[in-house]
C-alpha cells in the first residue's frame, strides 16, 4: 500500500469526525438573587431567583446551600452549633427556565458565612460551570469578643518557648453572659508581608479550657515555640479569637523574632 | 479450578527434579564472523533459555561446555555490528556453527530487541516492539519509571502529581494496558485515576512496549498494548556487583538512595537484594493561584500543598541457572506514602489551601500504597522444546486516609479516618511451552489468575469481589519465503467474578443508625471469550520493512465498571456501574513501515481499532443524590473507532551526533452518540540531539544532549473535560562515566521544563483544576558500580 493513500485516508476519516457537531456546551445560570453579602437572620426566608438557559435543552438544576466556616468544621463535635446544610435537586425544560425557590433558615444553626452554589446539567450530560452567592447569617449574638494581648509588649524580642498572657471576654447581644469560645489561634506574620503562620491553635473545649478561664477572661499559652519556618527579625503576633456564633475579633503586637 | 492448580504443581514438581539433569553432554563450538568473513573477538553470546553466556576468543570461537542437545535461542552483540538472534540446533556429535553478523553504527543499546515471552524477535513480530535498555533509562531522567519512557511514540503518562502515575499507550489506559513485570501481570487498583502504578524505578532496567491488541498472549487487559518490564541482567560467574545510587530533584526537593548487591556462584547460582528509598516534599508549579470555577485560590510559594510524600522499596532474587533452564525466585516490596493535593480532595477553597508551615510533611488527606510480591520465573528444557513458567503471588493494600467530611455526617462512629481501603490479593501464572526450531515454530500456553478484593473504610466505592480468568493459547510463526513471515494465532478464555452485596448502615450525630441502605445487590458473573490474530512480515528489500497485524481481542467488564456507586474524590464524580456490562469486543488493524540505512532508521506505524461494546463512564443528565457528588456518570457502552499513527526517525551525523525523533497523534470517537472519547492525548511529538565524544581510557559514554518536547491542543474532548491548551518544552542533560579505583562513576545531569513553563496536560488528574504542571526540575544522579570477579584456585573443581 503506498503510504500516502493510507495517511489521505486517516486524514480524510478526521475531518469527517470533526465536522459531525456534537452538544459539547454547558448550560448557563444566573442568580439574580439573593445578593453576594446578603445578611439575613436565622428564621429568616432565602428567596433564591434563578436562571437557566441552554443551547439544546435543560435538564436538571441542583441549589447547595452549605457553611464555609473555617474550612474544617464539617466533622463531628466541632462547631458548638451544628452548620446548617440543605440540598435541592430539580427538574428543568426546554432551552430556559427560571426557579424560585424558598429557604427557610433553621434556628438554631451555626452563624456566619454561608455558600450557595448552583449547577445544572443539560439532557446530553454537560455540566455547567458552579455560580456561587456568598449569605451570611446571623444570630442572637453579633458582639465580637474582646480581645487583649498584655504579654508580649510592642517590640519585644522572642525565641523559643515563650509564655502569651492577656485577656479574652465574650458578651451576647443582649450583653448578657459570657459567650463560649469556638477557637482561639496565634499567628505570626513577617511585618514586611508575607506567609501567615499558625503558632498555636485551640479547636475543642478542653484545648480552650486548658489556655482560657471563662469566669475570669483571663488568657494564658505557655512554653509557645515558632514552626521552624518562621522568618526571624520584625513580625506581627497574633492572637484569634472566634466566639461560638462565629464572631471574630483579634489583637496584634509587633514582635521580634530571634 | 482445580485443573489449573494441579498444573501449577505439576511444573513446580518438574522444577524440583530438572536440577538432577541428564547425563550425556557435547559442547558446540560457535564461531563468530563479520561480513568479510573475518573473525569477531569479544563477541558476547547469550542463551536465553538457561541465562549462559559467553565471549569468543581471538579466533571468534565460543564454548558452551556444557550444553545438551537441543534447540536454544541465543543473542549475539558486539560493539559496531547489529545484533543478532538465532535459534541454535545443537546435536551430537557437535559440529562448530558459524555466525554472521553484519556491521552497523547504530547506536542500539546492550540488548536485543524483541518479544521477549514468546521469543519473537523484531524481524518476525508483526507489531513493531519499541525497547529501553539499562543504558538509556540511565541516562533519561524522570519523576517516575514511567516517566522516563515519556518519549517513546505512542506512549504516554497520565499523572497525579510527580509520584502517582499511570502508563497511556495509543490513547488506552486503566484496564486497557497491561504492564508485565518478569512475566507476570501487575495487579492493584488500576480503575482509579489517581492510583498509580507501584514499582520501584531503580530496579528496571529494561523495558519493551508493544502497541496494539496483544491479549492473544497477555489476556484480557491487554487490548491497548503491554508494557514489559524486565529485571537487571545476571552478573558474570564467581562476580560481585555492588551498585550504590543517590539521586536528587530539585522539583520536589527528593532525595533518593538505592542499593543493590548481587553474587553469581559459579555459573549457576544468582543472589540479588535491592533497598531504595525516596523522600520528596511538596512540588513546585510556576504559578501563585489557580482559576477553579471562577474563583482564584492561592497556591501558596507556588507550592502545591500536601503532594509530599516518601517510597521505602525492597526486592530480592535467589536463583539456579542451569544447562536444562533456570528457576528464579524473586520477591519485592514497594511501600508508598503520598499526600493528595489538598484541593483535589473535594472542592478547593482558600482555607484549605493555606500554608500548613511545613513543605514536607504528609497531612490529611493521604495514600498509603503497600505493594507485595513473589514471583517465580522458570525454563526447563524437554527434549528438543523448552517449557516456561512465570507464577506470582501479588497483595496490593491501599488505603486513602482523610477525615469523615461528608455533610450529612453518616459515617460510623468506629471509622476512624480509613476512608478507603482496597485489599486486592492475585494470584497469577502464565505457562508456555514452545518448539523453536520446528518448520511452524509452535507456542501454546496457558494463563490465568485469582483474585479476592476486600475493601474497608467509611466511604463506599467498590464491592467486596472474588474473580478468576484463565486461558488457553496457541501461536505459530513461518517464514513463507526469504520475503515474506507468517504469524497467527488464537486463544479462548473462560472467567467469572463473583461480587458481594454491599449495604451501608448510616449513623445520625449521637452515633445511632438511622437507616440501612443497599448500595449493590451481589451478583455472579461468567464468561467465555475468544481472540485470534493473523500477521505478516515483508521484507521487500534489505532497506525496508512492512508489518501487517489482523487481530480481534475482547476486554472484560472490571468490577468497578459493573458494581461501583459512590463519590469518586479522585475525579469528583458520582460514578455509577452497570451489572449488566458485557464483555468489550475490538478488531484492530496495525500496519507498520521501517526503513533502514547504515546510519538511520525510521517508522511510521498507522493503526485502526474498532470497538463493539467499548465501556465508557457516560455522564447523565443527572445529578447525584449524594452531596458534593455533583454529576451522575453511569457505565455504558457503545460502538467506537480509535485510530492514529506514530512516526520515529533516528540518525547518526558523523561519529558524534545523534539525533532523535517521533510524533504521534490519536483520536477516538464514540460512534453511538457521536462524542470524542475520554482521556485521549493530544497529538505530541519530541526530538533530542546528543553529541558524544568516544571513550578514552579513564572517560566512558561522555554526552551531552537538548530535549525539545511538545504537544497539540486537545480539543477533540468528551463531555466535560475540558480544551486543553498545547505546550511545548525544552529540556537538556550531560553526564559521562569514568573509571576510579576499580570503580565505574556515573555522575549526570538533566533539566527538565529548563525555561519553566507553565503548562497542562490533557489527561492528568490536576488538569480539571487549572494547576499546572511541575516547573524547571534538576535531576542530579549518581551512581557508582562496583564489580570483583574472584578467581578459582586450580585445585578446587
Amino acid at each position: 500500500m503506498n503510504p500516502r493513500t493510507l495517511f489521505s485516508a486517516l486524514g480524510f476519516a478526521t475531518l469527517l469526525m470533526v465536522g459531525c457537531g456534537v452538544d459539547d456546551i454547558m448550560p448557563e445560570i444566573t442568580i439574580n438573587n439573593p445578593k453576594e453579602n446578603d445578611v439575613f437572620e436565622t428564621g429568616d426566608t432565602i428567596r433564591a431567583q434563578l436562571q437557566f438557559s441552554d443551547n439544546e435543552a435543560l435538564s436538571q438544576y441542583k441549589i447547595d446551600i452549605h457553611g464555609n466556616h473555617d474550612g474544617h468544621g464539617h466533622g463531628k463535635g466541632q462547631a458548638a452549633l451544628p452548620a446548617w446544610d440543605t440540598l435541592v435537586i430539580g427538574d428543568l425544560e426546554g432551552s430556559a427556565g427560571t426557579i424560585d425557590a424558598e429557604f427557610i433558615i433553621p434556628a438554631n444553626i451555626l452563624p456566619g458565612p454561608y455558600h450557595m452554589t448552583v449547577f445544572a446539567l443539560d439532557l446530553n450530560g454537560n455540566e455547567s460551570n458552579q455560580s456561587r452567592a456568598i449569605v451570611f447569617v446571623n444570630n442572637t449574638d453579633t458582639v465580637a469578643p474582646q480581645v487583649i494581648l498584655s504579654s508580649p509588649t510592642n517590640g519585644a524580642t522572642l525565641s523559643s518557648n515563650f509564655n502569651i498572657t492577656g485577656s479574652i471576654s465574650d458578651f451576647l447581644t443582649n450583653g448578657n453572659a459570657a459567650g463560649e469560645l469556638h477557637q482561639i489561634e496565634i499567628t505570626v506574620e513577617p511585618a514586611g508581608g508575607g506567609t501567615e503562620i499558625v503558632v498555636a491553635l485551640y479547636d475543642n473545649t478542653d484545648e480552650i479550657n486548658a489556655v482560657w478561664d471563662a469566669g475570669t477572661g483571663s488568657f494564658s499559652a505557655t512554653g509557645l515555640d515558632f514552626p521552624s519556618n518562621t522568618e526571624s527579625g520584625n513580625n506581627i503576633l497574633s492572637l484569634k479569637v472566634w466566639d461560638r456564633y462565629f464572631n471574630q475579633s483579634k489583637a496584634t503586637v509587633s514582635i521580634v523574632v530571634n | 479450578m482445580w485443573w489449573t492448580l494441579r498444573r501449577i504443581g505439576l511444573v513446580l514438581c518438574a522444577a524440583c527434579f530438572w536440577v538432577i539433569g541428564q547425563s550425556q553432554s557435547c559442547p558446540p563450538h560457535l564461531q563468530v564472523f563479520d561480513e568479510y568473513h573475518q573473525a569477531v573477538p569479544g563477541a558476547y553470546l547469550f542463551i536465553h533459555e538457561n541465562y549462559q553466556q559467553a565471549l569468543t576468543d581471538s579466533l571468534g570461537m565460543a564454548i558452551f561446555p556444557n550444553l545438551k542437545p537441543g534447540v536454544y535461542h541465543i543473542h549475539i552483540r558486539s560493539l559496531g555490528f547489529e545484533q543478532q538472534i538465532v535459534d541454535l540446533k545443537h546435536s551430537c556429535p557437535a559440529e562448530t556453527l558459524q555466525l554472521a553478523l553484519h556491521s552497523s553504527s547504530h547506536h542500539i543499546g546492550e540488548f536485543t530487541v524483541e518479544d521477549e515471552q514468546l521469543k519473537t524477535r523484531l524481524s518476525e513480530s508483526t507489531l513493531r516492539i519499541e525497547s529501553v535498555d539499562e543504558a538509556y533509562l540511565n541516562t533519561h531522567s524522570g519523576q517516575n519509571f514511567l516517566q522516563q519512557l515519556d518519549d517513546l511514540p505512542g506512549f504516554q503518562v497520565m499523572s497525579a502529581g510527580t509520584h502517582v502515575a499511570k502508563p497511556v499507550i495509543r490513547g488506552f489506559s486503566f484496564n486497557r494496558v497491561a504492564v508485565i513485570d518478569r512475566g507476570i501481570k501487575q495487579e492493584g487498583q488500576q480503575w482509579g485515576w489517581d492510583h498509580g502504578l507501584e514499582l520501584d524505578q531503580f530496579d528496571i532496567s529494561r523495558a519493551e512496549l508493544i502497541r496494539g491488541p496483544t491479549s492473544l498472549a497477555y489476556g484480557s487487559d491487554a487490548v491497548g498494548g503491554v508494557l514489559l518490564l524486565r529485571p537487571p541482567r545476571l552478573p558474570e560467574p564467581n562476580t560481585l556487583e555492588a551498585d550504590v545510587l543517590q539521586s536528587f530533584r530539585s522539583v520536589n526537593d527528593l532525595h533518593a538512595q538505592s542499593y543493590a548487591l548481587q553474587w553469581r556462584h559459579k555459573t549457576k547460582w544468582i543472589f540479588r537484594f535491592r533497598h531504595s528509598r525516596q523522600d520528596f516534599g511538596d512540588f513546585r508549579v510556576p504559578a501563585d493561584s489557580f482559576l477553579y470555577n471562577g474563583f482564584w485560590l492561592p497556591i501558596q510559594e507556588q507550592r502545591l500543598k500536601n503532594t509530599a510524600g516518601q517510597e521505602r522499596n525492597f526486592s530480592g532474587t535467589v536463583g539456579y541457572t542451569g544447562d536444562a533452564g533456570y528457576s528464579l525466585l524473586s520477591f519485592s516490596q514497594v511501600h508508598q506514602q503520598i499526600g493528595f493535593f489538598s484541593g483535589a480532595h473535594g472542592i478547593p477553597t482558600a482555607n484549605s489551601l493555606s500554608h500548613d508551615g511545613d513543605f514536607r510533611n504528609l497531612d490529611f488527606p493521604y495514600q498509603d500504597v503497600m505493594h507485595r510480591k513473589v514471583l517465580w520465573n522458570s525454563s526447563l528444557k524437554i527434549k528438543e522444546s523448552w517449557l516456561e513458567a512465570d507464577i506470582g503471588l501479588q497483595h496490593n493494600y491501599r488505603q486513602e486516609i482523610s477525615y469523615p467530611h461528608t455533610h450529612g455526617d453518616f459515617y460510623p462512629p468506629d471509622a476512624g479516618n480509613l476512608e478507603h481501603g482496597f485489599d486486592l490479593k492475585t494470584l497469577s501464572w502464565n505457562i508456555r511451552w514452545r518448539k523453536s526450531g520446528a518448520k511452524w515454530a509452535p507456542k501454546l500456553g496457558a494463563s490465568g489468575q485469582i483474585q479476592q478484593n476486600r475493601v474497608s473504610g467509611f466511604s463506599y466505592l467498590i464491592p467486596n469481589f472474588d474473580a478468576w480468568q484463565s486461558g488457553l493459547w496457541a501461536m505459530v510463526t513461518r517464514p513463507l519465503n526469504t520475503r515474506w513471515s507468517f504469524s497467527g494465532g488464537a486463544r479462548v478464555d473462560f472467567a467469572g467474578q463473583s461480587v458481594q452485596t454491599f449495604d451501608q448502615v448510616r449513623y445520625n450525630q449521637n452515633d445511632e443508625i438511622v437507616d440501612t441502605l443497599r448500595l449493590l445487590q451481589g451478583f455472579q458473573r461468567t464468561y467465555a471469550n475468544w481472540s485470534a490474530s493473523l500477521g505478516f512480515v515483508y521484507n521487500p528489500s534489505k532497506k525496508y520493512r512492512w508489518r501487517f497485524n489482523l487481530a480481534s481481542s475482547f476486554r472484560l467488564p472490571t468490577v468497578p465498571e459493573l458494581g461501583a456507586d459512590g463519590v469518586h474524590h479522585g475525579t469528583f464524580r458520582h460514578e455509577q456501574g452497570n451489572p449488566n456490562l458485557r464483555s468489550e469486543r475490538g478488531w484492530h488493524l496495525d500496519v507498520a513501515w521501517e526503513g533502514e540505512t547504515r546510519n538511520s532508521h525510521w517508522s511510521v506505524t498507522p493503526f485502526f481499532y474498532y470497538f463493539d461494546r467499548f465501556i465508557f463512564l457516560n455522564p447523565t443528565g443527572q445529578f447525584s443524590p449524594l452531596s458534593g457528588a455533583g454529576q451522575l456518570f453511569a457505565y455504558q457502552q457503545a460502538q467506537a473507532l480509535q485510530s492514529g499513527l506514530e512516526m520515529s526517525f533516528d540518525t547518526h551525523l558523523g561519529k558524534h551526533w545523534q539525533i532523535k525523533s517521533w510524533l504521534d497523534g490519536v483520536f477516538g470517537y464514540n460512534l453511538t452518540d457521536g462524542y470524542p472519547l475520554p482521556f485521549i492525548p493530544p497529538a505530541s511529538g519530541g526530538a533530542e540531539v546528543e553529541f558524544h565524544l568516544e571513550d578514552s581510557k579513564r572517560w566512558k559514554h561522555p554526552f551531552v544532549r537538548i530535549n525539545l518536547r511538545g504537544a497539540a491542543p486537545q480539543y477533540l474532548i468528551a463531555r466535560n473535560e475540558r480544551q486543553t491548551e498545547g505546550y511545548f518544552l525544552v529540556g537538556a542533560a550531560l553526564g559521562t562515566s569514568f573509571e576510579f579505583s576499580g570503580m565505574m562513576i556515573d555522575v549526570q545531569a538533566e533539566v527538565q521544563n529548563l525555561l519553566n513553563q507553565s503548562y497542562m496536560v490533557h489527561m492528568n488528574r490536576y488538569r480539571l483544576l487549572n494547576i499546572p504542571e511541575p516547573g524547571r526540575n534538576l535531576f542530579l544522579t549518581l551512581r557508582i558500580h562496583f564489580g570483583h570477579t574472584f578467581t578459582r584456585k586450580s585445585t578446587t573443581s
